[in-house]
């Protein structure tokens, strides 16, 4: 991909929302704003989102023991506001676009 | 929210998600939203930047992108967890409670509640508690909501935490709720006095004081009834904890009613206090309940921070003094003039320990809210009862019949407009006195001797001067109160205080003249007037003999350091540095009046010939040089000064002795007068030690006898919290 290419791609991309991943098991959900070469991401308006613990799945395990063992379990992941926030390259495993 | 199946995850946590299989077989669901991996193309793409090269949105600047969060920095990432560690505080908050536990929990979150109230967030003090935290996330849609067991079904079963726990922490978020909005709505000082932050939770705002009582009520009538349950003491420990958090809510409620009825509310509180304080020991310590872990659920930008901890019994002194405040901060609803007010406003808040914001918020909301001063009087009222009593008694100018006037051509329709205008805009006095004159067809003094000069009364201008001079006199005072001067410029701030107080006098006597000069002009007063004129006489008297004794403390204070300046008993002022000289460090200190016009600041000349006799310059500092002073030297300048110091002090003492007698209503102090006789006793105090510092100095000069002062007195400077009246500096005096 040359220099024009790319950055055209990523303007593309710019004000959407990205959905980045961290290496400790986090998901960022924000507003693209900026990026640079080393795939710095800065997104606005974010949430940080966690996997449910272990104990909230127990717990939900536990509240529906009732039902067949191969029931599905819903749990939802724990999320918080954090506004704008700058995400280093060196971390983030996964990157997805939301709506396209 | 996200498609989860396709996390990435750690190799450790992919063994927990197996363990967790073998219980119920999970799968991840991907609710609604539609995502589309870029991963790859987003690193080809970004790579093929070049350094330093940014792709970004055209609005977004890169001065806000230096305030972004930084994830993974651990002084930024809140949500960063150490490795190893879990993010869940794994504490069980629907396990069941011994009775000691339930008032463990209840007297820690109290202590919660007072570091806020101190001025910590509540992210470091109530929102680190399991039990807090549980009944406010997810926010409750229904007071129903809020409770322990949230998704369940409540068993029957455990009602010492469903109820009871449950009851007394709803009592308490509420009670913060109405403290956190009574705070908002009014002006605190200082944002580090308090945080108001809640980071995205609510405080039960949606629910009334009535639900909320109600469950109180229920926890309480549960207690009673289960006689077989717990012994005695633990149950009344636990009604009393109840008891205490119902009457506090309904202490710090928003009703907008002003009456006694809340003050005794409030006394209460206060008498429940010693038992709370002795029932304290049947808690158990539950320190696993709360954790600073919950603040990584909190929405915060800042890394977890430590729980700030204090003792229940300082917890407790806290609350009484809220309590105690609480209850007199509706005396000031005694205050029956502006005067009155003006006295109760400034010694309940120079109380010490100062009150807390809270506090202080309540105190604001009693004098002025819903444009109403102390729930009685138009600001209006409060401003033209103030003239009358200052400078205008029984006159037509503050006669408030003049609103009712509609025609125009009526002089009192005139006055009504132009005292309007003065009173929103508080300026141009003077010309607004100038065109009144023509409506109240005002007669000037003229002197017997040159019928040709003329005095006029320029009454608003007089008022606003007279509160002008006052607030100068405070604010040189605060300047003592705050330690703010250095120890060389006292005799110097001394002096100021004292010319202000004596330009004060001489304004109370030019009032003065006008009135009786109106006075006399009545052929036959009514009792009406003749009572206006009373007490704004009386008024006149008292802050006459109060001026007074500023004034001679100030000088009598200003008269000693200087001489103790002069004996170079005090420390000199700065080694001579290149840009420290007293006409400089002089105009910094009368910066903040040199806008005012009136009364003008002393020039520099001026202020240095009235303080003039200590240069201590001529051998600041280096003892090796300084040339002995005995007391043939002495006899001439100092100890002079000494004398004029003894003088006014002795007059000081006098007057003050006479303000300590002086009833409430002359005083002025109806509603605060025990705390203000306090205060005043306290000067009078400070006055006596002064006048024995006096004594003492003179005697040490008169056996000084051929040996220099400074090898005999002994200085040595109070500080503000030691001093008997944190307004008087006066210093301690011994012979070595």
């Amino acid at each position: 991909m040359d220099d024009t290419r790319a950055t055209e791609y990523l303007q593309t991309l710019l004000n959407k929302k990205l959905c980045v991943y961290t290496n400790d098991s986090r998901m960022f959900y924000g507003d693209f704003k900026c990026t640079d070469n080393e795939c710095n991401i800065i997104l606005s308006q974010s949430y940080e989102y966690r996997e449910p613990t272990p104990n909230a799945v127990r717990a939900a395990a536990e509240s529906s023991s009732g039902a067949s063992s191969t029931a599905t379990l819903k749990v939802d992941m724990t999320s918080r506001f954090l506004g704008l926030i700058v995400v280093p390259g060196q971390y983030i495993t996964k990157i997805e676009v939301d709506g396209l | 929210m996200a498609d989860l199946s396709k996390l990435s995850i750690a190799p450790d946590q992919r063994d927990l998600r197996q363990q967790h299989q073998s219980i119920a077989p999970l799968q991840f669901r991907k609710k609604r939203m539609m995502t589309v991996d870029i991963t790859s193309e987003f690193f080809v793409a970004a790579s093929a930047l070049d350094t330093g090269q940014l792709v970004k949105d055209e609005h977004f600047t890169l001065f806000e992108a230096v305030g972004a969060l930084e994830i993974m920095d651990p002084k930024m990432d809140s949500g960063l967890l150490p490795s190893g560690e879990s993010v869940e505080h794994d504490y069980d908050v629907l396990k069941e409670l011994l009775p000691g536990e339930v008032i463990g929990i209840m007297d820690q979150i109290l202590c919660f509640e007072m570091t806020w109230h101190m001025g910590h967030p509540l992210s470091q003090s109530l929102f680190t508690s399991a039990y807090i935290d549980r009944l406010l996330w997810p926010d409750p849609k229904t007071l129903e909501q809020a409770r322990f067991e949230r998704d369940k079904t409540p068993g029957p079963g455990n009602e010492l935490l469903h109820l009871v726990l449950r009851a007394y922490c709803l009592g308490l978020i509420k009670t913060c709720d109405f403290v956190r909005r009574s705070i908002m709505s009014e002006q605190y000082y200082e944002e580090e006095d308090f945080v108001v932050s809640l980071y995205h939770r609510k405080l039960l705002d949606d629910f009334g004081l009535a639900d909320i009582s109600m469950k109180l009520e229920d926890a309480m009538a549960y207690v009673a009834r289960k006689t077989d349950l717990m012994d005695l003491p633990f149950r009344e420990a636990l009604l009393n904890r109840l008891e205490f958090r119902k009457m506090l809510l309904s202490a710090v409620q928003l009703d907008g009613f002003l009456d006694h009825q809340r003050a005794r509310l409030w006394e209460g509180c206060l008498e429940l206090i010693p038992m709370l304080s002795q029932t304290n020991k049947l808690g158990l310590p539950s320190e696993k309940s709360f954790s600073i872990k919950i603040q990584r659920k909190l929405a915060s930008s800042v890394p977890p921070r430590p729980i700030v901890k204090i003792s229940f019994d300082e917890a407790l002194a806290r609350l009484s003094g809220i309590c105690q405040n609480g209850r007199d901060a509706y005396r000031v609803l005694e205050s029956h003039s502006g005067t009155h007010l003006m006295t109760f406003v400034l010694t309940y808040q120079s109380r010490k320990p100062q009150p807390l914001v809270y506090i202080r918020c309540l105190l604001q909301s009693l004098v002025f809210s819903e444009m109403r001063v102390l729930g009685t009087m138009t600001l209006k009222q409060l401003l033209y009862d103030d003239f009358e009593e200052l400078v205008l008694p029984a006159d037509v100018l503050v006669d408030p019949t003049n609103c009712d006037i509609e025609a125009p051509q009526d002089p009192r329709f005139q006055i009504s407009k132009r005292m309007d205008a003065f009173a929103t805009k508080a300026a141009n006095a003077e010309g607004v006195d100038i065109e009144l004159r023509v409506y109240t067809k005002e007669e000037p003094i003229r002197e017997v001797s040159a019928p040709n000069k003329v005095m006029w009364s320029f009454p608003l201008s007089s008022w606003a001067y007279y509160y002008k001079l006052r607030q100068m006199e405070w604010t040189v005072q605060m300047g003592f109160e705050l330690e703010v001067y250095q120890v060389d410029e006292l005799a110097g701030m001394y002096w100021y205080l004292h010319h202000l107080a004596s330009t004060r006098l001489q304004h109370i006597e030019r009032i003065r003249t006008f009135s009786t000069h109106r006075l006399k002009r009545i052929a036959k007063p009514s009792f009406k007037q003749k009572t206006s004129f009373r007490r704004s006489f009386s008024f006149l008297d008292f802050a006459t003999l109060e001026a007074s004794a500023i004034q001679s403390f100030a000088e009598g204070l200003s008269c000693l350091f200087s001489f103790l300046a002069y004996l170079g008993l005090i420390p000199a002022p700065y080694h001579p540095l290149p840009y420290s000289t007293p006409a400089l460090r002089y105009s910094l200190r009368v910066r903040p009046f040199l806008s005012v016009s009136l009364p003008e600041v002393p020039s520099y000349p001026e202020f240095a010939s009235r303080v003039s006799l200590h240069t201590p310059e001529r051998d600041a500092g280096d003892p090796s040089h300084r040339t002995p002073l005995t007391k043939i030297e002495t006899n001439d300048q100092a100890s002079s000064i000494l004398d004029v110091a003894d003088q006014a002090l002795k007059a000081a003492r006098k007057d003050w002795e006479s303000i300590s007698k002086a009833k409430a209503e002359t005083a002025r102090c109806v509603g605060c007068e025990d705390w203000w006789r306090t205060s005043v006793k306290n000067v009078v105090r400070a006055c006596i030690t002064a006048n024995i510092m006096i004594a003492t100095s003179k005697k040490a000069i008169s056996n000084a006898a051929s040996k220099d002062v400074r090898d005999i007195l002994k200085v040595e400077l109070v500080k503000s919290n030691e001093l008997y009246h944190a307004w008087w500096m006066v210093p301690r005096i011994s012979a070595k």
